[in-house]
Parts: C-alpha cells; structure tokens; sequence
C-alpha cells in the first residue's frame, strides 16, 4: 500500500460565533495516497475548496475546525506549532489554485516568487538552476527567460504551469489542486491536465484535484469523493462511480454533464491505472 | 478631461511643485540662505521698511523678516515631517496589527482609535499640550497622537483588503512567515496610498503647527516660526500690515502648494479616481 499523504476524517467546519453559527462541512473525510489522483467532485458552495484549505490547515478568517483530525503527511496538525505547520508548507505539501492571473503579487517578477518560496525555507538564495530544472518540467522550453518577467506579461495557461512549478520547487509530495484548469482555454487545459498525470506516474506525487469538470475526473482519478451541501454523498473507485452512480446527485452530475458534453462512456483504462 | 484643463492643471502641478522645492530648499540650506541671524535683536533699526541690508525690512526688535521667514520654514515643515513619521510609525503599527491579526487586537485597537476619532483634532491637540506643556516637541507628539488614527483606520481598511488576495494565501502555501508576507505583499501597495494621504495631509498639519504656535502652545517666541510671527506682529497690524502679511503668504502659499502637490499625487497613484493628469 503506498504512503497516505493527507488523511481527513469526520471533518467539520463552521463559520460565525454564537448563536450565528453556521455549518458548511460536515463529517467529511477523505484520504489521499501517494502516486494517485483523488478528487473531490461536486457543484459550488458544496465544500470542497474548504476542505481542501482545511486539509492544509489554512482556513480563512472566520471558518473554523470544529472536529475531525487532519493527519498531513503523517502528523496531526492539531499538534503541531505554527512554525512546525509553516515548515511542511511547501515542503511536504503545496497548492495550486484556479485563477492563476490573481494567484501572483502583480508587484514581483516571476524570479521574486521563486526566490520568495526558497526563502520561505532555506537561505533565500535565487537558485537558478533549481528554478530552471522545475520551470522546465512543466514544460518551458526557456525557462531562464521566464524569471524576469512580470506576472501581468505572462498568460493564465503559463501563469497555472509557474504555479505548478513554484509547488514543485521544494519537492513537495502532496500537491492539492483547487480548480486547477479554471478560466484556462481547452490547450492549456489538456497541457496543465497533462503534467499532472505525469507528476502522479512518474514522480509518484499525491493529488487532490478539487473539480466540477467531470471529464477531467474520468481522465485523471482512481478516486472520487462526491460532495454535496457540506457532505461526502458518495465516494469510490471512478469507474463504479461513473457506471452504477447510487446517490441522485451524482446521476444528476453525471446527467447535466452529458447533456452538457454528449456521452462518452468511460474509459476503464484511463483512470484505473496504477 | 479635455487637453485644456489637462494643460492648466499641469501647470498648477508645476507651479505647485516649484513652490514647495523652494520652501522645502528655504528650511533645508537656511543656515546658509538665511542673509542675517534670525535672531540677531537691533532696536535701532526697529520696524524699517524693506531696503538693502534687510529686504524684506525689520520687526519690532529690529530682526531681520526674511531670514526669519526662511528659518520659519524649517521649523514649520521639520515639525511636520517629525509628525508625519510619527503618525505613520504608529498608524502603520496599528492598522497592520489590527487588519492582519484581527480578532481581540482589531477590536480593542479599533475601539480606541474610534475614541480619537470623536474629538475635533485641534481642540484635542492644545488639551494634550495643556497637559505635557508648551513646546515644539510637545506639538509635535500632540498632533501625532491626534492625528494617527485617521491612519490608522484607513491602513486596517486596506490591510483588509490584501490579506484575502489569493496571491498572500498562496504565499502562506509555500510557508512564508506572516512577517515576510506582511513586508512583501501587504506593506508595498499600503505604502503607495499612505504617501498621497501623507502629502494631501502636509498642509493641514503645517497649519496646526503654525496655529498652536500663534497661540503660544507651541514654538516659543524668540525662536523664529511663522505662527510666532504673526502672533508677535498683532500689535502692528495696522502701522506695519507686512509682518503680518509676510508670514501669513508664507503659510497660504506653501499649505496651498502642498496640497496641489498631493493632488496631483494622487490622481496619478490612485487607480480608482479618474484617469490622472494630462498624460
């Protein structure tokens, strides 16, 4: 059995104080395994950016845990100092976000975000070749060009890729992706969908693909989580997912999305592959 | 905006800024513009008109106007820039903690800001000098501390709003301390505003200074400052109208170029008003 990077379980989130208080996730859990793509699949407002944040332990103000444990590469963040937290940020795990254009301080080259990162952990020296060597596996072919650029010169597709590149830097193992082919035309998509898969064969990462793009998930995942007001609705392999759905909102998922897209049946050799 | 008025409030700009570099020269090099010692008392040549020897004529202890005009410049815009620092030391201080750590600290720190807020800062500011005493350095911290929570206010507002750009939370991703994101991401943009209040603010602060002054709160009499001139010219409002219209034009003309000066600033560094000077 490979490593379990990121492990969830009974998860609760609430927002407000008093009287005010609201739940928006509930006894969700879920568990991602190195070399393999785990989704969490569902419509808006159903939780699974915040159960991704809470994952990293990076909640926004005003949402708070109320119970379940969340085990980040085999430590309980409940015990773990802010700096110990801030110290496997980065290095053992990392994010990637949707929107890429709004995920880089207009005010920072491209080079100041990686010397940012590296900084973040070590001596903060710009390593050029570290830089070069992961800008390159996310496909640049001149990557030493990218660095003093700013990031307004950049397009989202290359924006997403720097991202995914900025996470690779320090050789995190569990990269989590919130939307990662958002706002990005159907080239970067494929592109970005692409190293992904790579990353997950090749370099034996662990990914938590957050998406409501179900192709993607047929594309990419051995496993799904569907979620639904807050909640896990249903949860296996892709493949029986996708064939014998059992709760209604997955048919109706599933559903909207071949109205949407037209039917493909799913592919068992794309997803199951280990 | 049509090239017309483009061109005028260039100009104005223009004019405005040669304006403050004069004063802001004036209080810099006065040791060494200054033609006479500000202070230098002859009552032989007491209240002459202007002539060589003193250009602008001489008060009522025989001192020379103008080079007590040019000292008074650096006593006016010194005590300003020492407040001004002041004020964005501990603004800065407060708005961050208050916006970036939010929770207890924002609604204690907040409270207390809203409790300057409620007093009409000049009447605060000679209440705090009632009570430290008269004094160029009591104004300054007097005006300070009447002053910083306006700032206060406006950089907690700012704070606010950068710290849930997805650029910090993506810079918490990689394990940046708070301090780094707060020196990297937050204070640079909150720095850009903070100068264009700070300018639009020079005037207001310069006439405080010279109205606690001219009351005697503040820059004590022998010492040459505008405030103090005026005051001491009262007397002879109507035999020797130019003491006190001298200092008077001194203050009209640099409050006046200071805040074109933060005008302009402003509409070039702030996005949201209109599309900037005629560029």
């Amino acid at each position: 059995m490979s490593r379990e990077l990121l492990c969830v379980e009974s998860l609760r989130l609430r927002a407000g104080e008093g009287n005010e208080q609201r739940s928006l996730v509930s006894d969700v859990s879920f568990s991602v395994h190195e070399g393999r793509v785990t989704t969490l699949i569902g419509s808006s407002g159903s939780g699974k950016s915040l159960s991704c944040l809470a994952g990293l332990g990076l909640l926004p103000l005003g949402v708070r845990r109320a119970g379940g444990r969340v085990t980040l590469c085999g430590r309980d963040l409940d015990g773990l100092s802010p700096a110990a937290h801030r110290q496997m940020l980065g290095r053992e795990a990392a994010l990637i976000m949707q929107n890429p254009m709004s995920c880089f301080d207009p005010l920072h080259t491209i080079g100041s975000h990686f010397q940012e990162t590296l900084a973040a952990h070590e001596n903060g020296r710009l390593d050029m070749d570290r830089c070069t060597e992961v800008l390159a596996r996310v496909g640049f072919e001149q990557p030493r060009q990218m660095l003093p650029l700013f990031p307004f010169e950049m397009s989202g597709g290359m924006l997403q890729r720097v991202m995914i590149a900025l996470a690779l830097l320090l050789g995190a193992r569990l990269l989590v992706a919130d939307e990662p082919t958002t706002d990005l035309d159907v080239v970067s998509q494929a592109r970005v969908l692409d190293i992904l898969d790579d990353l997950c064969r090749e370099q034996g990462l662990g990914i938590l693909l957050v998406t409501h793009d179900l192709s993607i998930v047929a594309r990419l995942a051995r496993e799904a989580y569907v979620m639904h007001a807050g909640r896990v609705v249903e949860q296996g392999e892709v493949t029986a997912i996708f064939e014998s759905p059992r709760h209604h909102v997955t048919r109706e998922l599933l559903r909207a999305h071949h109205d949407l897209a037209g039917f493909a049946p799913v592919d068992a050799s794309c997803g199951a592959k280990t | 905006m049509s090239c017309e008025t483009a061109f005028w409030q260039r100009r104005m700009v223009i004019a405005a800024a040669f304006l403050a570099a004069v004063v802001l020269g004036g209080a810099l090099f006065a040791p060494l513009i200054a033609p006479n010692d500000p202070l230098a008392v002859d009552l032989t040549i007491r209240l002459s008109p202007p002539g060589p020897g003193h250009w602008l004529g001489t008060d009522h202890l025989g001192r020379d106007v103008l080079s007590r005009l040019i000292w008074g410049a650096r006593a006016s815009l010194g005590s300003v820039a020492a407040i001004l620092c002041l004020v964005v030391l501990i603004s800065t201080a407060v708005g961050c903690l208050a916006g970036y750590v939010g929770g207890k600290a924002d609604a204690v720190l907040m409270r207390i800001c809203d409790v300057f807020l409620t007093f009409p800062t000049f009447i605060l500011a000679m209440f705090m000098v009632g009570i430290l005493g008269t004094g160029m350095v009591n104004v300054i911290i007097a005006i300070a501390m009447t002053h910083w929570a306006w700032y206060a206010r406006i950089i907690r507002s700012l704070v606010l709003s950068l710290r849930n750009r997805k650029y910090v939370l993506a810079a918490r991703v990689t394990g940046s301390s708070r301090t780094r994101i707060l020196g990297r991401h937050i204070l640079p943009p909150v720095s850009a505003q903070l100068v264009v209040l700070a300018t639009l603010d020079i005037g207001h602060m310069m006439l405080h200074v010279a109205g606690l002054s001219f009351l005697g709160l503040g820059v004590q009499p022998p010492s040459p400052e505008w405030g103090v001139m005026i005051n001491d010219a009262r007397q002879y409002i109507w035999e020797h109208p130019r003491l006190i219209m001298l200092p008077g034009l001194m203050i009209f003309v640099s409050v006046m170029a200071f805040n074109l000066l933060g005008d302009a600033l402003r509409d070039r560094l702030d996005p949201h008003v209109s599309k900037g000077m005629g560029a």
